[in-house]
């Protein structure tokens, strides 16, 4: 099993969670970390906390809502550590909802690479013109 | 080295800097004041990655530091300045460098802390530590973003 962790700025990985079940549905194997406040190694410890309180031998696909931001280096120093854990930059809905529905169905190592192009696909110029 | 930023901030280069101050103020460099990471090539990595590559990037020991702000370098240079921790901070100053404003821009909660404000929790530790810069007349600028309004804490510290 494949599980997640949504690391935000804010509320924004509890809201992707829950609007995502507006979608999906149910779910569980995912837990959203809300950075205010923390500083990255108070954060990085919660995230190793939350993997060890979960089903020994679960992998995780960490996602950060930005590349380069202070949620993304608190998960890098969680991932250097560990090879249960792949982190995927720029979450966004369609991404999660593509892990969702792929975790059981592609490898874990192939799932960065859907999740990425998923999340890509999704954000393009879009005008009446086009269809 | 006119220094256009020197901020305290446990996260160092991230989204604030990176997309708040380094807009507002248009730094040619920005310098990592750290002892961990200076020696620590993937930090030193890490924390690049995250910059646009017009700014310069320098990541420092604090001995090294106060050596380069003492003997004027970059010179002609706008520097960002940032440091992880208060302690950090006032052991540059006790070399003997001085700071006229420091921006304190990200001390968050570790246990024993007290919230200040939503981005600045204190230990009696900060707080020593921030009082010897207030000693030494700096003014101590809590501010997060460029589009907040700053707020000077010297008062709050003591």
């Amino acid at each position: 099993m494949v599980n997640a962790i949504l690391v935000t700025h804010g509320d924004l990985a509890a809201e992707l969670m829950r609007t995502a079940r507006s979608v999906f549905g149910e779910y569980d194997g995912c837990q959203a970390v809300n950075n205010e406040g923390k500083t990255p190694q108070t954060l990085a410890d919660e995230i190793e906390r939350l993997i060890a309180a979960g089903p020994p031998g679960a992998r995780y696909i960490v996602f950060v809502d930005f590349f380069g931001g202070s949620c993304c280096h608190a998960c890098l120093t969680v991932e250097q550590a560990r090879d249960d854990v792949r982190i995927v930059a720029g979450v966004n809905l369609p991404m999660l909802l593509a892990f969702l529905y792929k975790r059981e169905e592609v490898t874990f190592e192939q799932l960065p690479d859907e999740l990425i192009a998923r999340g890509r696909n999704s954000i393009r110029r879009v005008s009446a013109d086009d269809f | 080295m006119p220094l256009c930023l020197v901020r305290i901030d446990d996260r160092l280069i991230h989204g604030q800097v990176v997309l708040g101050w380094a807009r507002a103020l248009k730094p040619d460099r920005i310098v990592v004041a750290n002892d961990r990471v200076a020696e620590s090539p993937w930090e030193r990595r890490v924390y690049t990655s995250s910059v646009p590559g017009h700014v310069k990037v320098s990541f420092f020991g604090l001995e090294e530091t106060a050596r380069e702000l003492l003997n004027n370098l970059f010179k002609n240079e706008a520097v960002m300045m940032l440091f992880e921790t208060a302690k950090d901070v006032r052991a540059v100053v006790e070399k003997g460098v001085s700071f006229e404003e420091v921006n304190v821009g990200g001390i968050h909660y570790r246990t024993g802390a007290e919230e200040l404000l939503p981005y600045v929790f204190l230990t009696d530790d900060d707080r020593a530590d921030l009082r010897e810069l207030v000693k030494r007349n700096v003014k101590l600028s809590a501010q997060d973003i460029p589009g907040n309004p700053p707020r000077i804490i010297n008062a709050l510290v003591v």
